[in-house]
């Protein structure tokens, strides 16, 4: 930073800023032409002739969608599962990472614990049993149906142990002579110290729910309690002769409302894009948090 | 079902000794109590289901009761299924791939973003390459058709102002496979590089100090700071991604892939599908998954020992 | 634009019955409906009070739905239908499962997996229903079919064929109740754009020649009138089994997996046939002509129908509904004019069209469940409302600018001639001049028409539309799958690997990568040995033969 850059570092800045705007174009045209044809014409969109500029500019598609009642029941829905369902995973990886990264001296069952969650990354009964499960369980239709089955997402304790374990062991030795305890080294060293770990969990727990359709698909059995996205893959399906009757056929062709359904994909969509901006911050604080340590 | 979780966690409490480790040890284990409670309900519990792939299973007669039990005769069933090679072959060619640039790909725009100095190029560059991420294959496949057709596609335009004759990237053997790689990578980077990026944060600065002080440049400090201080992280998510790798990305390949590309682009799980299509075969499916699931612990678990005699480190 | 105009076709289509049934041979039939009031007409008849979880395959959050609660404030769980069956038969319905299709067969085969059926719910796949009924899990309902069921209703759901009850048959034991559908919705037509035959100076096609030479002037005679070679003979797409079969009956062959043919005694599957060599050898030439899409393999209907919503395309095959993605054309060529001919033929002469039978599935009562026969009677007050003397249509078929009220409720069935019935009426009372005095639906239709709302025209109008033809062909041209059942044992171990081979093979021959010939016996060949022979059999069997 301090020091005079060479020519070897200009160029290659050049090169790197030139690169990193043209993959930037790359992903954003997609969403261009999405945002196109949420604002185009429908006869127009069928036709294929929407690339990015809207073609018979209306927002009758963005007027369908604020009206839509259905849409906005879904995206509740989504944001109470997103929001509880995050608290809860975060919560448990934090509880779960800690004892975890602990050296087998601290923690002497330590290697059968960590076998036990890993075990089940990787093994499942399927979806027959995790559905009589949620039924006997009275859970079913409801929201922690969506959320318990994943409430411990094996995927992110394990992330975390490794970023707890970067934690100086002098910073936890110290707590220890000072007579804190777990917790409070927990709550006052660790998750202070590992924010940019924890953002980055919280930002992947987020998504996931977000994005997850399937188990809203499976365990909510009248579809007006669906989460968002499954109510999108409702949306999006498109004709298959192999499963589709005739008339079923139908009903879609008649349904077949391209520009609404970009809309309704991009308006589900934008919450979550905004959380990584908002999340960014907790990564430079972290940075700040490391040159203190240092 | 309450039984069960008890009993488990009484042998993990029983198996401590008692003395002063043991209650510093206490509150740990209380901390993995609520977690370890879930996972055995509603991992270890359903975990009664992969006896469906050792039966003849017929639905409406519960799950152990009134059952034929077949033993391996489901395995045999899908290892009988005529070009079931070829469908493995593909879907490790395309899985491996992806995880090798899945890999890659995003640990070299961690490191490119880290090189950049103006904070606010740095934020909108990270947060636009990763929107691709939140689109979904149905609506991507069809923006892909548009831009890789032979006939009108920009990419082959483009292609051809190098005198480059069209190429039918989506309808050709010898390409799809490799279309799937490139898509599936351009999707996914942006959000991959969040955790290398949180890892890049999570270094010493002081380490760089000391490093410049030595008179390092900047490609020096990142190959001998940088990427040293992400290298568990990298292990990590590499072992981890074993975990895929007979995963080659059903939603994906499943909107894009047509008869004439099954050849190179049929993979186990869009093959499990069309034969669930006609009939759900609970048997040869939870045989599938099964298989899969064994294949991907032995990596993972080679793997992990590898490491550790490598980098006197247990990743987990 | 294209919800709006939507709902009305099936609001034609119910008001025309309930003429139909007015006006026709059909009315001693609506009659003695009522004289069944002893047993099946449970409206006079006192009921204990009960109460029934039902499985439907309805999404809540279809459009029709939202518009009638925003209107009236009804939902699924509470509307006019089920104060109907409440107030008639003491019947209280809760949806135990309530969801689109794309999840419904899935919730149905898990609740089947941990044994959670409803006690009354609708089943759409073959295969559910034989399993349901192997484990003997459903109530049988033939004989209180038989003894509830009023004229009305039977008169209805067995107007096509009887064969309507082959898949929920066991042992010569009926299981369940069809929700009939109109099966005129399996036809494929062939749709020209006229304003190019007329600008091209074209005659309409009567036999395969005919298509052949129209499409090579369309792609090459610059019909859009631009300069630039930039259109295509005929649209086509990677599911051209279905999507094109119009093209292959005219020769006689039968692509379409559900295609089951009698042939010498004997039931085939139409796919392997030899009569396919002519017309994949016509779509083979067809493509080295650059008369189709060269990208068609990876193309689904949507994507490939842009070409023809974008004027470039002027000739497909497709069901009558498409008249809905043409609407979409006028709004992007408001010169685009489209005609509908009879399907031609390699000769010439009436081509044969196989039809599956039309249902939106079956409905079930689950073994044990009290009263089984009162799903039959709901049927029966269902059937009464929308077609019997006292109908009232704008109440329960539409109304208040809701469609498919119809679809609202636990149970339903509908005349499956009604399309065919809206167009002969109009039709009639144009030629007679007698518009004005048109009833029910045919008279909405025909305002409709009036009033600009040219999908309507397209499909029911006088001539050349796809019900001009249906009324010609059906149902002397109709020949009904042989064979509707389930699909047989080896047909669900080995029927993916063997619809592979089929579909793979057929889009290489197309794009000239295989020849016709050698390649299709290749193909038979290798088809029969992986399991096709045990197919046929198992079907032959399974039909007696």
């Amino acid at each position: 930073m301090l020091t005079k850059q060479t020519r070897a570092q200009k160029v290659f800045n050049a090169f790197n800023y030139t690169f990193l705007i043209v993959v930037c174009l790359l992903c954003l045209v997609p969403f261009i032409h999405i945002l196109a044809l949420s604002l185009s014409d429908n006869a127009a969109v069928s036709g294929g002739l929407v690339k990015l500029w809207p073609v018979r500019f209306t927002l009758e598609p963005y007027r369908y969608v604020l009206d839509r009642d259905a849409f906005w029941r879904a995206f509740g829905i989504t944001l109470q599962r997103a929001l509880l369902g995050t608290a809860i995973n975060v919560m448990l990886v934090i509880l779960l990472a800690y004892p975890l990264s602990k050296t087998k001296e601290k923690l002497r069952t330590r290697s059968l614990y960590v076998w036990v969650f890993f075990f089940t990354m990787l093994f499942n009964g399927g979806l027959i049993p995790s559905y009589i499960l949620i039924k006997e369980l009275g859970i079913m239709n409801t929201l922690w149906a969506l959320v318990l089955p994943g409430a411990v997402t094996v995927f992110n304790v394990i992330l975390m142990l490794n970023f707890f374990r970067q934690v100086p062991e002098e910073m936890e030795d110290a707590a220890n002579i000072d007579g804190a305890s777990h917790w409070r080294t927990l709550w006052q060293i660790y998750v202070p110290v590992s924010m940019p770990a924890i953002a980055t969990i919280t930002l992947f727990c987020l998504v996931g729910h977000w994005n997850s359709w399937f188990d809203g698909l499976i365990f909510m059995r009248n579809a007006d309690k669906y989460p968002l996205q499954s109510y999108l893959q409702t949306i999006v399906v498109e004709f298959n002769f192999q499963t589709m009757s005739a008339t079923e056929a139908e009903r879609l062709a008649k349904l077949n409302d391209r520009s609404v359904k970009s809309a309704q994909m991009l308006v589900a969509a934008i919450p979550i894009l905004l959380v990584y901006p908002f999340l960014q911050r907790y990564f430079v604080s972290g940075i700040r948090l490391g040159s203190v340590k240092g | 079902m309450k039984a069960e979780t008890t009993s488990v966690t009484k042998e993990g409490i029983g198996a401590m000794r008692v003395g002063y480790k043991t209650k510093r040890e206490l509150p740990l284990h209380f901390m993995l109590l609520p977690g370890l409670i879930l996972i055995l309900i509603f991992a270890y519990v359903p975990m009664v289901g992969v006896t469906i792939a050792f039966q003849h299973f017929l639905p409406l007669r519960g799950l152990l009761g009134n059952q034929e039990w077949v033993g391996f005769d489901n395995f045999d069933y899908v290892f009988s299924i005529p070009n079931i090679w070829q469908v493995v072959w593909n879907t490790l060619r395309i899985a491996v791939l992806k995880i090798v640039m899945g890999i890659i790909v995003p640990i070299t725009f961690a490191l490119l973003l880290n090189e950049i100095r103006l904070l606010l190029f740095k934020r909108m560059t990270q947060t636009i390459i990763y929107f691709p991420y939140f689109l979904s294959w149905v609506i991507l496949s069809g923006i892909l058709i548009d831009i890789l057709s032979p006939s009108s596609g920009i990419a082959n335009q483009f292609l051809g102002v190098f005198g480059i004759k069209p190429i039918y990237f989506l309808g050709e053997n010898s390409w799809f496979p490799y279309v799937m790689v490139a898509s599936d990578v351009w999707k996914t980077f942006g959000f991959n590089t969040i955790v290398y990026l949180a890892a890049i944060t999570s270094i010493d600065p002081s380490l760089y100090e000391s490093a410049a002080s030595d008179g390092a440049g900047r490609i020096r400090q990142t190959w001998h700071v940088t990427l040293p201080g992400m290298h568990m992280i990298i292990v990590l998510l590499m072992v981890l991604s074993l975990g895929t790798v007979l995963d080659a990305g059903f939603d994906q390949i499943f909107n894009m892939y047509s008869p004439q590309v099954l050849q190179s682009g049929d993979i186990i799980d869009t093959m499990v599908y069309r034969m669930g299509l006609l009939q759900a075969q609970y048997g040869p499916s939870t045989a599938v998954g099964l298989l899969k699931s064994l294949v991907s612990f032995i990596l993972i678990t080679v793997s992990y020992w590898i490491a550790y005699r490598l980098f006197k480190y247990r990743l987990f | 634009m294209g919800r709006k105009t939507m709902g009305l076709l099936f609001a034609a289509m119910l008001v025309v019955t309930a003429c139909s049934n007015n006006g026709s041979k059909e009315k001693p039939a609506a009659n003695t409906g009522s004289q069944n009031a002893g047993s099946g007409d449970a409206g006079t008849t006192a009921n204990e009070a009960v109460t029934y979880n039902f499985g439907r395959n309805m999404d809540p959050n279809n459009d029709n739905v939202a518009k009638l609660e925003k209107i009236t404030g009804e939902t699924l769980a509470n509307n006019r239908w089920i104060q109907l069956f409440k107030e008639k038969l003491n019947i209280d319905v809760k949806y135990k499962m309530l969801s689109d299709s794309t999840s419904y067969d899935q919730k149905l085969k898990l609740a089947m997996a941990s044994d959670d059926l409803p006690d009354m719910l609708q089943v759409a796949s073959t295969s559910d229903l034989k399993q349901l009924m192997e484990a003997g899990a459903l109530e049988e309902m033939g004989p209180l079919y038989d003894q509830y069921g009023s004229d009305l209703l039977k008169s209805i759901i067995e107007k096509e064929t009887k064969r309507v009850f082959e898949p929920a048959t066991q042992d010569g034991k009926i299981y369940a109740i069809p929700m009939k559908m109109p099966s005129t919705n399996g036809y494929n037509h062939l749709w020209i754009r006229e304003d190019w035959l007329t600008k091209l100076g074209l005659e309409r096609p009567k036999t395969m020649d005919d298509v052949h030479a129209i499409a090579k002037a369309f792609a090459a005679q610059d019909p859009d009138g631009n300069g630039k070679a930039d259109t295509l003979g005929l649209e086509i797409d990677s599911d051209f089994r279905y999507n094109l079969q119009g093209l292959f009956w005219g020769y006689g062959a039968y692509p379409n997996p559900s295609n089951w043919i009698e042939k010498d005694g004997k039931v085939v599957r139409g796919a392997v046939q030899p009569e396919m060599k002519e017309p994949l050898q016509l779509l083979q030439t067809m493509f080295k002509e650059g008369l189709l899409d060269k990208e068609f393999g990876t193309k689904n209907n949507n994507k490939a129908m842009e070409s023809v919503v974008a004027g470039k395309t002027g000739m497909f095959y497709g069901p009558h509904w498409m008249a809905f993605t043409l609407d979409k054309l006028r709004q992007n060529d408001p010169n685009a004019k489209w005609i509908v001919v009879p399907l031609p033929t390699k000769d010439g002469g009436p081509a044969k069209i196989p039809l599956t039978i039309s249902t939106d599935g079956y409905m079930v009562v689950k073994k044990g469940t009290k009263h089984p026969e009162n799903l039959v009677k709901m049927f029966n007050v269902y059937v009464d409302a929308l077609y019997g003397e006292n109908a009232e249509f704008e109440k329960y078929g539409f109304g208040e600018g809701v469609d498919n009220i119809w679809q609202m409720a636990p149970v339903y069935t509908l005349d499956p001639m009604m399309d065919l019935e809206v167009h002969k009426q109009m039709k009639k009372a144009i030629a007679d001049g007698t518009t004005d005095q048109l009833t029910g639906t045919a008279k909405s239709i025909y305002k409709n028409i009036q009033d600009g709302m040219w999908t309507m025209d397209m499909m029911f109008g006088p001539t050349n539309t796809p019900f001009e033809f249906v009324a010609a062909s059906y149902p002397d041209q109709i020949m009904w799958n042989a064979y509707m059942g389930a699909p047989t044992s080896t047909e669900v171990t080995r029927g993916s690997s063997m619809d592979e081979l089929i579909v793979t093979t057929l889009t290489g021959i197309i794009q000239g990568k295989t020849e016709v010939g050698a390649g299709f016996d290749k193909m038979v060949d290798e088809w029969n040995k992986l399991g096709g022979t045990k197919v046929t059999e198992e079907v032959n069997a399974a039909l007696g033969k």
